[in-house]
């Protein structure tokens, strides 16, 4: 599973749209998995959805199913997937901008496509439905879809890709795993001293969850600390997280428990000026990196200064859920 | 007072033959045009919608011209069939096509265009032929246009005049339509007979017309508008 970001007018949609063979004074080569993008049928799925006016919900996905090349009996599963079961006898005028895209979604997986384009396929959703849809994304990559999913939300990318490419101008700057990506974009945002930038800033946590299933509140261990999180995204019994800046804080209290349930043992490795009296503090054990917030009043109390071990805080809440 | 079906059943039969092949002419010209990025376009566009503002008489000369037997048209019409294209059915059907044919390719060309063509991007990813893609999305979708552009051309063949009287002339059971028909009352004195053709004609275009505004109004067409 790809992520594709990148600023607005970057042409992430341009390059969906030429890989998905629309563009016809585009030429495109190349091979992903068993895909080869010449000729492979492609699942593409819009921003806007774009459901057959004419056909109920229910008909919309069954055309996608009479033109699937493979009559996968799947249909349930799908439609339980991407959480349509409920709208099937709806017309698309009738559904919320967040039904429309699930119904799409499950419009291009039903028709058994190659591979999976998606431009924005969950920017509609509420945070809850978003990260289940995700989840069952990630598990049909898993199973051997390929699926490329355009976003602006880091954090989302971040925790369910396996690598995300970025997109500037036409270009691709930044490309690989997508946690040194991530890291890549804000180190580019804290270079050009965006604001805006250094609020959206995030860390990822992850690490073997330590815990059985099916206690809500999930035990795993990062850089040999113990740390929870409560329904994150676990997979391969790997927890991922996204903790952004705004919600870390820092102190000295290197042994004693807070109400804020997690203490991650770290170095302050840069504190960077956002705005006059505003910072960003980039916090790091080995190769885990985390954000914080701060002023300049906390950096006096504190006397902080590059190099200081301190204790991060946050709280147990899945941030990527919040 | 005696109402001689004859030029009613002919001109029903002319609209319908008309409205028909003007529909399987009009929308792949409409459907060319709507994609059609030229600067020959507004040209194109213009030619088409001629018989708008044109005096039906001047199409009708220019056809009563091109279908006598010593012209192009007209002698290999004559050749194929053996039959004078001037002054038949067959003549009339051609004209009407020229003259209605604006009124078949102006609603479909707006529903073409305002088509969002992304829908057939959708459909084409999804693996659906040409074919299927005109079939199964274009048509329902455009509904409504295809029943308006049937209705006008079917509405303005029934009122043509002009043309008709030019290369049609006024033979019984062959080129003698309502309107025609009605002319002749008229020129002969006869109003009573005159009345009921006119009212007739009268009563059938407002229907029509009000059915086809109603559709407008009611039918597919706000798929397009979403």
């Amino acid at each position: 599973m790809i992520g594709l970001t990148g600023p607005s007018g970057a042409g992430k949609s341009t390059l969906l749209r030429c890989l998905a063979r629309l563009q016809h004074d585009a030429s495109v080569q190349g091979q992903w998995q068993h895909y080869t993008f010449r000729q492979g049928r492609v699942g593409l799925v819009f921003q806007d959805s774009l459901l057959f006016p004419h056909l109920s919900v229910g008909q919309n996905l069954l055309l996608a199913v009479d033109y699937a090349r493979s009559q996968a009996h799947w249909f349930d599963e799908v439609v339980l997937g991407c959480q349509c079961s409920h709208l099937l006898s709806r017309m698309p005028h009738s559904l919320s901008g967040g039904e429309a895209q699930r119904v799409a979604l499950a419009r291009a997986i039903l028709n058994s496509p190659d591979i999976l384009l998606l431009d924005e396929p969950v920017s509609a959703l509420d945070n809850q439905t978003k990260h289940a849809i995700l989840g069952y994304l990630r598990s049909l990559a898993d199973n051997g879809l390929p699926v490329l999913i355009v976003s602006h939300d880091l954090q989302d990318l971040s925790v369910y890709c396996t690598s995300v490419l970025y997109l500037e101008a036409g270009k691709v700057v930044h490309e690989g795993p997508a946690h040194a990506v991530i890291r890549q974009i804000h180190q580019q945002q804290i270079n050009n001293n965006i604001a805006n930038g250094a609020a959206t800033q995030f860390g990822i946590i992850s690490g073997p969850k330590q815990n059985p299933d099916n206690e809500p509140v999930v035990a795993f261990s990062c850089e040999q600390q113990t740390l929870y999180a409560d329904k994150p995204f676990v997979h391969n019994g790997l927890v991922s997280l996204a903790v952004p800046a705004s919600a870390v804080t820092i102190d000295r209290q290197l042994t004693e428990p807070t109400s804020m349930g997690n203490r991650f043992i770290c170095q302050l490795a840069a504190l960077d000026v956002i705005v006059p009296g505003a910072y960003l503090a980039t916090l790091q054990c080995n190769d885990t990196v985390l954000y914080a917030t701060l002023n300049d009043i906390a950096i006096k109390q504190l006397q902080l200064s590059v190099g200081d071990t301190v204790a991060a805080r946050f709280a147990v809440e899945a941030f990527n859920r919040l | 007072m005696n109402i001689d079906m004859g030029p009613i059943w002919l001109t029903l039969k002319l609209a319908t033959i008309t409205s028909i092949i003007l529909l399987l002419l009009a929308t792949p010209l409409a459907w060319a045009l709507s994609r059609w990025q030229h600067k020959m376009k507004h040209f194109v566009l213009s030619v088409i919608a001629l018989p708008l503002v044109l005096p039906p008489t001047v199409l009708g000369f220019y056809l009563l011209v091109a279908f006598a037997p010593d012209a192009l048209i007209g002698s290999v019409w004559q050749g194929i069939t053996g039959q004078q294209l001037a002054f038949s059915f067959s003549g009339l059907v051609l004209g009407s096509l020229l003259y209605s044919l604006p009124f078949a390719v102006q609603p479909l060309y707006t529903g073409f265009t305002q088509l969002d063509y992304r829908y057939l991007d959708v459909a084409k990813t999804m693996g659906m032929s040409r074919y299927s893609r005109f079939k199964r999305i274009v048509i329902p979708l455009c509904q409504s246009y295809f029943v308006i552009a049937f209705g006008l051309s079917f509405a303005h063949t029934i009122g043509e005049f002009g043309v008709v009287l030019m290369i049609g002339g006024n033979i019984p059971g062959q080129t003698q339509v309502v309107s025609i028909a009605l002319y002749d009352h008229v020129e002969a004195g006869n109003y009573a007979d005159a009345h009921v053709l006119a009212i007739g004609l009268l009563m059938f275009s407002f229907v029509l017309l009000s059915a086809l505004y109603r559709f407008n109004r009611s039918g597919g067409r706000s798929w397009n508008f979403q």
